[in-house]
């Protein structure tokens, strides 16, 4: 009888572990396919910073018709990256997320000219300039209305071969990827204006989890936060060793992309996250930042609500 | 034999100098050759490479220009149907139908163009991997086309388009590229944009195949010099010229990639790895492509390098066998003056005899030989006769020794000559230019009365000293018969003058020096004036008359003088071998430096007044032979 009881504890135990297992497991979507970019995710998973935490993370890269917010709200995945204005326009809207861990502490986006008579952004009135078609460029387009600029958008997938065209007068970019694409083009001295320069200089990409997850597994949320930024420290000390890793995963997902992209990439998202040249990553969201960013924001109806640190650290919804 | 060192040698230095112009010639040739094939295989290789890549370029431009030809002329079908949405799906599979390079199509409309049907409607038709056309709708929610490159380029540029190549994830699965052609309305609004893909596939197989060497490297870049073609395939829509090998490092070379993508064509040169080669790019000018093929230095010159090396090897080899070939004929043509001058150091040692070697050309070695053997007999006898005159100059030497010892016998040679007396001391010397001399002096002492002479035949050599030897005797033999100088001097001139055929004289200063009353009579016959020395150290000429020398004329009346000769005093006799002495520069000693002379000498005896009067004469002749004999005569009356 005991025996017979023994077995079916053992039944049911393994009958639960696939259960326990799922519930174990964190799905991860960085923002777009693997890059330089998301480089400190992929070395906490390869030098094993996830698992040592007791994390089974899994990463699920977003297509275009279903990005990493929609996974997000949909649930499909728990922790995603975004830019803070996103965030900030996404918790306006409802979405239920908390901030984990703030990368990113200053705006990449920039302009870059076609022309060499487009130098500063008072040239750029009533020019055509590419936008991302998946924004990114709301932070562009405040300073479009801010200076009257009367710029005409042109949406865009991938720009560099529009640049190229000559079917536009300048496209935004983001200095670690776009930008660098454009000059590995050959437009390697073409004028480029960053948006930082003209007093646009906020965060960008940040750690979210679904408010859910957050509630229901605190210590992951944090274990996660935690080990990620191993990982990018480990990416700020051993670059090289970080890039092999991305490469890896690039084409392990079947992707094309080249080591020297990847090499820029990564040196200029690792520049973004110091605070001030040379000084190292802090990984800290700034109150005055989100303060900041949702009083422009609010300014121009992109929000209808402040949007507060602490709301964004889910202490107040 | 003996041995004749290879520097030494006659034939080894010409061989050698010979062969040194041989090689400069060689290697100039050989230069000059090299750099003309090599110039001529750089413009074989130039056009070459250059054809490769134009054929290859209207190879690629043809097919392009006949995608574009079908699709405009297609497009006015599509524009004639534009209302009835599903017609485009047949047009398209026509498209594909007629024209195999065709792999795709589609009619991408605007958004909403057809409302019923959504914001994407884009009827598509493409080749499947198994040559099959399939229709499909292209635009979805994952492929929203009215971003895509092919669309929204042509649409803001408005104009045709080829697009940059992309991978086509989405039926192909190859890389490809668009043509988009953008469709207006009547009202010049753009509808549609007609598009027709086409592999690269085929392009790419073109581009690989321009092999103007079996290892060049051919590649394809688009407009913004990302690599469409090449041998890398990780570097196929990765990395773009500009970031990637040589123009990391080099930036000509990245200038370069400028000049491509902006549709130059040429050709350049670069070193990669120590690796010299030619970059030859010309432009696709329907797609703004550039097509680059890049060849080896090392593979264009192969050829002519290798045979440069072969040209090299043979002209050592020739050059070596030339040399040696010189160095036997030319060795052979000279050995008879090896053995000439065998028979040149045989005759030197004094074997007349010598061999000499047999000639038989007529050439110059002969001449050579005739004047080797004429030398021999001239040789043979001259030495004869330089025995003969040899002997003859030594006979007449010895003759000349035994004379000079004769005559220097018959003047008195002991000093001083009269030791029992204190009042008078006296030294002479007479040292005759040649073996035997003219130059005399004698002297004695006969009832208290100095008898002395000094005279000077004219002439040198035999005849003057037999005329002096003549003269001496006379005047021991005349002296004794006279008492007055003026009497022996015209004795001994009329001795003298009597038969004398031959005209030779002899001047001479003949006194007598009476030692009781100091009283000197003395007559001279044209004799240099005789020098006083007084107590005082004054040095005077004496005061003679001349008259004439012995020998000249018979009878003439020679006149005596007479003085008082102070004690203590000196007279220095001499002949004008003392005066006349002349220096390197002939320069006379001269009558004055003897007064100087013997002032300086003044108290001393008269054999050192002599050596001192006969080392300034030395010294004033310095390296100058010695012209005339030299005669001195110095007497002192020394006080009681």
């Amino acid at each position: 009888m005991n025996r017979l009881m023994n077995f079916r504890t053992l039944a049911l135990f393994l009958l639960l572990l696939p259960m326990l297992a799922q519930a174990q497991r964190i799905v991860f979507t960085p923002q777009w396919t693997p890059q330089s970019q998301f480089a400190g995710y992929y070395v906490a998973w390869e030098k094993g910073f996830y698992k040592e935490a007791g994390l089974d993370v899994d990463f699920q890269h977003p297509s275009a018709s279903y990005s990493a917010r929609n996974r997000l709200i949909e649930g499909s995945s728990d922790i995603i990256t975004m830019q803070l204005q996103e965030a900030l326009v996404e918790l306006d809207r409802g979405v239920e997320m908390v901030n984990i861990l703030q990368t990113s502490q200053h705006n990449g986006v920039c302009i870059v000219s076609r022309h060499d008579n487009i130098r500063t952004i008072e040239d750029l009135r009533g020019k055509k300039v590419g936008v991302w078609k998946a924004g990114f460029g709301d932070l562009a387009r405040i300073l479009d209305v801010e200076r009257n600029l009367e710029i005409q958008w042109i949406s865009f997938i991938e720009n560099t071969n529009l640049y190229i065209s000559g079917a536009i007068d300048a496209t935004l970019a983001m200095s670690y990827n776009e930008c660098l694409q454009i000059q590995a083009a050959g437009y390697e001295d073409k004028p480029v204006m960053l948006l930082l320069d003209e007093g646009y200089d906020y965060p960008e990409d940040g750690l979210y989890v679904s408010m859910d997850f957050y509630r229901r597994y605190p210590e992951k949320a944090k274990a996660f936060a935690e080990a990620s930024k191993r990982g990018w420290e480990y990416a700020h000390k051993n670059p090289e060793e970080a890039l092999d890793i991305v490469m890896k995963t690039i084409k392990r997902e079947n992707l094309k992309s080249g080591r020297y992209h990847q090499e820029k990439m990564l040196a200029e998202i690792l520049r973004l996250q110091c605070d001030t040249p040379g000084s190292a990553p802090s990984f800290e969201l700034h109150p005055e930042d989100v303060k900041k960013l949702s009083d422009l924001l609010l300014k121009h109806r992109r929000i209808n609500e402040p949007v507060t640190y602490e709301m964004l650290k889910g202490g107040k919804l | 034999m003996q041995r004749v060192h290879l520097q030494n040698s006659f034939s080894a230095r010409l061989s050698l100098y010979l062969l040194l112009v041989m090689a400069v010639v060689f290697f100039v040739v050989i230069l000059t050759s090299y750099q003309s094939a090599r110039n001529y295989v750089r413009e074989e290789a130039m056009q070459r490479g250059k054809a490769a890549l134009e054929y290859t370029n209207q190879e690629i431009s043809h097919v392009l220009e006949q995608v574009e030809s079908a699709v405009q002329n297609m497009a006015w079908i599509v524009a004639s149907h534009k209302e009835d949405g599903d017609y485009m799906y047949e047009l398209t599979c026509r498209l594909l139908e007629a024209n195999p390079n065709i792999c795709g199509s589609a009619v991408a409309f605007e958004p909403a163009y057809f409302p019923e049907r959504g914001v994407l409607f884009s009827p598509y038709a493409y080749r499947a991997t198994d040559g099959n056309i399939f229709v499909k709708q292209l635009g979805t929610e994952d492929y929203e086309y009215h971003y895509m490159d092919w669309y929204q380029i042509p649409k803001l540029l408005n104009k045709p388009y080829w697009s940059e190549p992309y991978y086509d994830d989405g039926g192909g699965e190859v890389v490809m590229t668009t043509y988009s052609y953008p469709l207006y309305d009547e009202t010049g609004k753009m509808y549609a944009v007609f598009t027709a893909d086409v592999s690269l596939e085929w392009f790419a197989g073109k581009v690989n195949a321009i092999k103007p060497y079996p290892h060049s490297t051919s590649l394809m870049i688009g407009r913004g010099g990302t690599f469409l073609v090449h041998d890398n395939t990780d570097a196929i829509l990765c990395e773009t010229f500009f970031t990637s090998g040589l123009a990391l490092t080099n930036p000509a070379f990245k200038q370069m990639g400028h000049r491509m993508v902006n549709g130059e064509s040429g050709v350049e040169t670069f070193e990669q790895d120590g690796n010299e080669f030619y970059f030859f790019y010309a432009p696709v000018k329907a797609t703004g492509w550039s097509v680059a093929v890049s060849c080896l230095y090392s593979e264009i010159f192969a050829g002519v390098d290798s045979m440069r090396i072969v040209l090299v090897c043979i002209g050592v080899l020739g050059l070596l066998l030339m040399g040696g070939l010189c160095y036997y004929t030319i060795r052979k043509l000279t050995n008879p003056l090896t053995v000439f001058a065998g028979s040149a150091t045989e005759i030197a040692h004094g074997n007349f005899e010598a061999e000499l070697p047999v000639i038989h050309s007529r050439d110059e070695m002969k001449t050579l030989h005739d004047s080797f053997e004429y030398m021999q007999r001239s040789l043979v006898t001259y030495m004869n006769d330089l025995k003969e005159t040899t002997a003859n100059k030594e006979r007449i030497e010895s003759e000349l020794r035994i004379a000079n010892d004769i005559q220097m016998g018959m003047l008195p040679k002991i000093f001083p000559p009269f030791p029992e007396r204190e009042d008078i001391d006296l030294y002479a010397n007479l040292v005759p230019a040649k073996e035997v001399g003219g130059d005399l002096y004698d002297f004695f002492i006969e009832g208290n009365k100095f008898y002395f002479i000094v005279g000077d035949v004219s002439g040198k050599g035999v005849p003057a000293s037999l005329v002096m030897a003549v003269t001496c005797r006379l005047f021991r033999t005349v002296a004794s018969h006279f008492s007055q100088p003026a009497e022996i001097i015209s004795a001994l001139n009329n001795t003298l003058a009597d038969n004398n055929e031959s005209n030779m004289f002899c001047t001479a200063f003949m006194g007598i020096l009476d030692l009781d009353t100091n009283v000197l009579t003395y007559c001279n016959a044209g004799h240099n004036a005789p020098v006083i020395l007084s107590p005082d150290g004054k040095a005077v000429y004496m005061d003679v008359m001349p008259n004439l020398p012995l020998g000249l004329f018979e009878g003439f009346p020679y006149e005596g003088q007479e003085i008082s000769f102070d004690r203590d005093s000196y007279m220095f006799l001499y002949t004008d071998g003392v005066t006349e002495a002349e220096s390197p520069s002939k320069e006379l000693y001269s009558d004055e430096r003897l007064l100087n002379r013997m002032t300086a000498c003044s108290k001393e005896s008269p054999r050192v007044i002599l050596e001192e009067v006969m080392a300034d004469v030395t010294l004033h002749r310095a390296d100058a032979e010695q012209s005339d004999d030299i005669t001195m005569m110095c007497f002192h009356l020394k006080s009681k």
